[in-house]
């Protein structure tokens, strides 16, 4: 795989309406390859999306540099390939909505490219369909779901086809069901069209969907890796106040009590397979 | 109806712009007892009628078929008193933040025991002992302007200004709907907490599983405008089938205790914890060996 974004050193600073000084980053170094679906979780504060505000120049480094496919995004004359390539959808489905049918709702962003209006029609439709929402085309938007306006937003992105989404909590106000539509549409994007995905998320049931997390801590990761070998770290993650995912931590409360069973357990039917073993002669 | 219960609910329909082309069924037939002092978790998908149906107990949706007791009385009889009612049952919304407007948290809170009257040293009484049941300190926090809290502090703030009218049934929907794990603890523990050390009704609007296994004595699950399933979180989870079909789930440590029953393994798997699987598990293991 080759790397499509890749993070050097990144602080970011800013000051608050108070005056007061605040270090939102400290010195990440972060390579995002080609096609991977990276997940970042981390408590409020974090940095988690500071850093993905710097992944499509919404913010610039303070110190460091992020190059998004070669390109560095605080070279201005840079700004519109790097929008390009990497989207964003944020947590808040109501405030993304700019348009009165679905279909113009996607078309605003190719059509702010200047892009030919019959090259617009076939991205709509493809991106429409390609979040299973072509049969909404015309619908007003207000009328959706919460996770049918998130797949709205997501394919608004898809339209400009990029090579990166990044989304910002896109399931905070989504109910369970709605949770699981947007997540499975962004894992189809990712498998089927190799769409590289950053997703931030407070829930650890979707990082664990991810290939690699990184958790954060005081602008800084404290933590990456594989789903199971991050989450096996119950103790740490506690402390950060973020969840861990019940399976993984009963395994932990076992193996500490001295059962011989893994850790790096994220499935209830593997955790139960473990079991069985030592309970049944 | 007697004063044992804090809400009684019998034959409850309620069909949305009905007598319209348009019109569909939000609640059929809904019958419930909650006893006072109870907290209740109300769960079920997005259009099960949860929300529809909370809205009838402080009269913001009229009863227009059935009936429904509030501390034994009829709200729907005539010449009952609704302005009673909705200090008597606080409903905290979703999103609560979104309804905080005054300039400052002291004016927010005040302004529900403002309107029943209050003024001067009970009015900021009642504010004082709102803001100590949601853990923000008064002298710190009631001149701050609400543009400055974070998501948890404007959320204690909606629901102090509930909790100054002095309910006696609390209905909350969604209260962690968008908050970070940390957050979302601090909100149910102090919730649980309130219920406890005032004895308040509660009724906790939910789609999470664990909240409701950590904190409620009943739980009503609807479904497509009616009740499907209701009773204690530990009876109910067992449920797994059925909950899984409603689009809902159980926690999943409930999950792995009813996966070894079925592989054989004899546990009893009416858990509603960590520890309280792991105890379990171990005493089966000690037990093999």
């Amino acid at each position: 795989m080759a790397a499509l974004i890749r993070i050097e050193n990144l602080s970011h600073r800013y000051v608050t309406r108070g005056g007061e000084q605040v270090e939102a980053l400290r010195g990440i170094d972060l390579t995002i390859e080609e096609g991977e679906f990276l997940a970042i979780v981390g408590h409020n504060g974090s940095g988690k999306s500071t850093l993905a505000k710097h992944l499509n120049a919404l913010l610039l480094p303070t110190e460091g540099k992020v190059w998004v496919d070669g390109l560095d995004t605080a070279d201005p004359q840079n700004l519109w390939q790097v929008r390009q390539r990497v989207g964003m959808v944020f947590q808040n489905p109501d405030n993304q909505i700019v348009a009165t049918t679905v279909e113009e709702d996607v078309a605003f962003g190719p059509e702010n490219l200047g892009i030919d209006p019959a090259e617009i029609r076939r991205r709509v439709d493809e991106a429409l369909a390609a979040v299973g929402m072509a049969e909404y085309a015309l619908r007003p938007p207000h009328n959706l779901s919460g996770g049918q306006k998130q797949r709205v937003a997501i394919a608004g992105v898809l339209a400009m086809r990029p090579k990166c989404i990044v989304l910002d909590e896109p399931t905070a106000m989504l109910d369970p069901v709605g949770r699981a539509e947007v997540l499975r549409t962004v894992q189809e994007l990712n498998r089927t069209e190799r769409i590289t995905v950053v997703w931030i998320t407070h829930f650890m049931s979707e990082a664990a969907a991810s290939d690699r997390v990184c958790v954060m801590d005081r602008g800084r990761i404290s933590l990456q890796g594989a789903p199971k070998q991050v989450f096996a770290n119950v103790e740490k993650l506690k402390q950060l106040h973020l969840d861990v995912p019940q399976v993984t931590e009963l395994a932990h409360v076992l193996k500490k009590a001295g059962m011989p069973v893994s850790h790096e357990v994220l499935d209830k039917e593997e955790l139960v397979e473990q079991l069985v073993q030592q309970l049944v002669g | 109806m007697t004063g044992e219960f804090a809400i009684v609910v019998k034959n409850l329909s309620y069909t949305y712009k009905a007598n319209t082309p348009l019109a569909s069924s939000a609640l059929h037939d809904i019958n419930l007892e909650i006893s006072k002092g109870q907290f209740v978790a109300i769960i079920g998908q997005t259009g099960s009628g949860k929300s529809t149906f909370v809205q009838h107990l402080n009269g913001l949706i009229p009863t227009s078929a059935g009936h429904i007791w509030i501390d034994g009385e009829d709200i729907g009889a005539k010449g009952y008193n609704l302005k009673n009612l909705r200090h008597k049952v606080g409903l905290v919304f979703q999103y609560p933040e979104h309804q905080v407007f005054e300039e400052t948290v002291f004016a927010d809170i005040a302004f529900g025991p403002k309107n029943q009257g209050y003024s001067g040293a009970e009015l900021e009484r009642k504010v004082q002992r709102a803001m100590e049941l949601v853990k923000l300190d008064f002298a710190e926090f009631k001149d701050r302007s609400p543009l400055e809290l974070s998501g948890g502090q404007l959320r204690r703030v909606a629901i102090a200004g509930v909790l100054a009218m002095e309910p006696s049934i609390m209905i909350l929907d969604e209260p962690t709907a968008g908050l970070d794990p940390q957050t979302r603890d601090e909100i149910l523990e102090q919730i649980g907490r309130l219920h406890a050390e005032t004895g308040i009704t509660v009724l906790l609007v939910s789609h999470s599983m664990e909240d409701v296994a950590r904190l409620a004595d009943l739980v009503v699950v609807f479904n497509q405008g009616r009740i499907a399933l209701e009773g204690s979180p530990r009876e109910l989870f067992q449920h797994e089938a059925e909950l899984t079909a409603l689009g809902l789930g159980v926690p999943e440590v409930v999950r792995v205790m009813l996966g070894l029953k079925a592989k054989g393994v004899e546990v009893d798997t009416r858990v509603l914890s960590v520890p309280e699987a792991a105890e379990e598990i171990i005493r089966r293991w000690r037990k093999d060996a």
